[in-house]
């Protein structure tokens, strides 16, 4: 369960990181008030899932972060491709 | 531009062939940089090893397997700074300096 | 030409890359299957039946023993491994040169599995490290193409530097084709950045002494009584002469477990290694990031404590912490599937490296003898590989389970596939078919891929209902395997029509 809690983390992270990139901005505009809040979580995510990966095993704990981070920012990126290209498609 | 009248064939050809040559020895240039660089690399790992061989001794396996890692590591690292740094002219010059250092090092060690 | 930093490393990149590509691709790829090599080798041994207590009786142990010393007087090295949470039998293995094989012993009556002769998961192990070229050729390679991705790795750095940060999960894969290629590259050479360099630098550190120079201590080691590590037990090249090999019958090995546990303070033993007067009883790896190399040495004629190597300091710590991780023996499944996710994105992001390469420059190369004779080694790994792989599960389930010199037979399909593979792709590449040769050989791999669990079930090899997730598990990465295949034969078939 923590080990899905750590992906789920990780996985905002990357949300919040692509959200505050110019390009994904001029697709779906962001906010001010928004840009705060995603800055924020982008550092605050991954530093709560180490914490949990440490919880759960502290030895293994940072092979843990790096592989499920790595697993998160892969299916994020893929569904950032996917909503990308509906949005792009819609008149 | 007589020249140009009579051989109008010739001048866009030149420069193409020109270039090419010149490129063909750029790679050349850069196939021999590499090289040195990753002779110069070897020799500070090999060197990096040897220095903890002569400190700790022959006998203290453990002590010279992480030299080894340590080398290891290095290895890379040094040949990238080597090849990587020539384009500012400086990476060959930094790998022999610290090629030669380590080498005295263990030159001068009792 | 430009001289800039990023030209040069560019350069470095591409050609270092393709070039040690071609075999790396191969090596990673097999890497990845041996993360779980003992899964493989149940999968290929359907007779051994796996739903017993991981804990051996003092029978089944007697049992191990007197295998054992029938080994013995073949003029094998053999040895024994304890039953553990991921291979809960006992096995009485020697290496054969290539593999750890041998008898499959039941834990609680000691009876012998009639299991299939096969080379199983350490097939896919053998060829990670040493390229079925044994320990010296073969692990020098292998080690110094270690090198050159390390060197690969910093020049690809170097290039992506500046869009590493904001690019770090871009990815187009309904954009142009050679953008979606460079995507799928750079994201999961990014993302999975952390597990390449550590897995290519522990990886080469293991054998980093085969690429240093000689140094004058090596006799001196050589002397010195060799402690096997615990997986590849004898260490090869050290293995004893035929003559010493052959002892007593040895005490029971149940008290003497029991002693060692408890001298090393260990859960579990895991390894037993006989030689004419000695047992030395390995303490389990699997339970911690460091692979240790702890060991209770007992007489072999009455079973007498002799000595303990329990080894302590942060150097030993260090060496333990790199060969431990890049064994990857850990207990934990999730570790293992991350380990083996992220084994497959690197196998990926070597194998889009190799498309890159060769799409910038099919244009102005494209009819160099050279260019062809890199599409069609490229064929050949990218496609032939996994054709091969399928090809040998697929043997495995359809030779005669009583053949003799069964496991060379699946070997040998293994490697006539891929160089058909491979020859097909050159002979395609050099009359400018490539193209073609990528869509059919594709549609192979999908046919072959997606028919073995169709074979594995009209075989009837083994039983569905009970202890049957090693072949679920199997049987769907391979159809995976099989629906990503046909996929891109689609996609390739639409893009030329």
């Amino acid at each position: 369960m923590i080990s899905l809690y750590v992906f789920v983390a990780w996985a905002c992270a990357f949300w919040a990181h692509e959200r505050l990139q110019p390009r994904t901005c001029k697709l779906f505009p962001l906010a001010q008030s928004r840009r705060k809040a995603y800055q924020l979580l982008r550092f605050c995510w991954p530093v709560l899932a180490l914490f949990l990966c440490l919880y759960r095993d502290f030895e293994k704990g940072l092979l843990y972060w790096f592989g499920l981070g790595a697993l998160a920012g892969l299916a994020v990126s893929v569904l950032m491709a996917i909503l990308k290209h509906t949005q792009s498609r819609l008149p | 531009m007589p020249d140009a009248v009579r051989k109008p064939v010739s001048r866009p050809a030149a420069p193409a062939a020109r270039r090419r040559i010149e490129k063909r020895h750029a790679v050349y240039k850069r196939m021999a940089q590499l090289a040195t660089a990753a002779v110069l690399a070897y020799l500070s790992a090999h060197f990096i090893v040897m220095h903890t061989v002569l400190r700790d001794g022959v006998e203290n396996r453990v002590a010279i397997t992480v030299a080894e890692a340590v080398a290891t590591a290095a290895l890379p690292l040094l040949l990238l700074l080597g090849y990587g740094a020539r384009t500012h002219g400086w990476g060959l010059w930094i790998l022999l300096a610290l090629c030669g250092l380590i080498a005295a090092c263990n030159l001068i060690m009792p | 030409m430009r001289d800039t930093f990023r030209v040069h490393m560019g350069w470095l990149h591409s050609w270092v890359g393709f070039l040690a590509g071609l075999v790396l691709t191969c090596v990673f790829a097999t890497g990845t299957l041996s993360v779980f090599d003992k899964e493989i080798t149940q999968w290929m041994q359907p007779e051994v039946s796996l739903d017993k207590p991981p804990a051996p009786t003092a029978v089944a142990l007697q049992r191990a023993a007197e295998t054992m010393v029938t080994e013995q007087e073949k003029d094998l090295f053999a040895f024994i491994t304890l039953p553990s949470r991921r291979d809960p039998v006992i096995r009485v293995l020697h290496y054969d040169g290539h593999e750890f094989i041998g008898p499959v012993l039941d834990p609680v009556d000691g009876h012998r599995f009639p299991a299939r002769q096969t080379a199983g998961g350490q097939f896919f192990f053998d060829f990670h490290y040493a390229l079925r070229n044994g320990p010296v050729l073969g692990c020098t390679i292998v080690t110094l193409l270690g090198v050159c991705l390390l060197l690969t790795v910093g020049s690809g750095i170097a290039i992506q530097i500046k869009a590493m940060w904001p690019d770090l999960i871009l990815f187009r894969p309904f954009g142009a084709r050679p953008r979606a290629w460079l995507d799928a590259h750079l994201v999961t050479g990014v993302l999975f950045l952390p597990f390449l360099i550590m897995i290519t630098y522990t990886g080469t550190v293991i054998r980093a002494r085969d690429i240093l120079p000689p140094h004058p201590f090596l006799p001196a080691q050589q002397a010195a009584v060799p402690v096997p590590a615990p997986a590849t037990p004898p260490a090869k090249g050290n293995t004893p002469a035929p003559t010493s090999r052959t002892g007593p019958m040895p005490p029971p090995l149940g008290p003497l477990i029991s002693r060692a546990q408890e001298i090393m303070h260990a859960e579990r033993c895991e390894l037993i290694i006989f030689s004419k007067d000695q047992i030395r009883i390995f303490r389990n790896d699997d339970a911690s990031l460091f692979l240790t190399r702890d060991l209770v040495t007992f007489s072999r004629t009455d079973g007498h404590f002799i000595s303990s190597l329990i080894q302590k300091g942060a150097a030993v710590r260090t060496v333990e912490l790199l060969h431990g991780l890049h064994y990857a023996r850990f207990s934990s499944p999730l570790l293992s599937w991350l380990y083996f996710l992220s084994g497959m994105a690197c196998t990926v992001l070597m194998g889009s490296g190799l498309v890159l390469f060769l799409m910038k420059r099919r244009k102005t190369s494209g009819q160099m003898i050279l260019f062809q004779t890199a599409e069609g080694l490229t064929i050949g790994v990218l496609v032939g590989l996994p054709l091969a792989i399928a090809g040998l599960l697929w043997a495995n389930r359809l030779l005669p389970a009583h053949m003799p010199d069964r496991m060379h037979a699946e070997i040998q399909v293994f490697f006539a596939l891929w160089m058909l593979s491979a020859l097909h792709g050159l002979v395609c590449a050099f009359k400018n078919t490539a193209s073609s040769c990528w869509r059919t050989q594709l549609t192979g791999l999908a046919f072959v891929a997606l028919g073995l669990p169709v074979v594995d079930v009209l075989t009837h090899s083994h039983g569905w209902r009970h202890d049957a997730t090693r072949y679920y598990t199997l049987d769907a990465l391979i159809i995976l395997m099989g629906l990503v295949a046909l996929i891109i034969a689609r996609k390739l078939h639409r893009h030329a029509s």
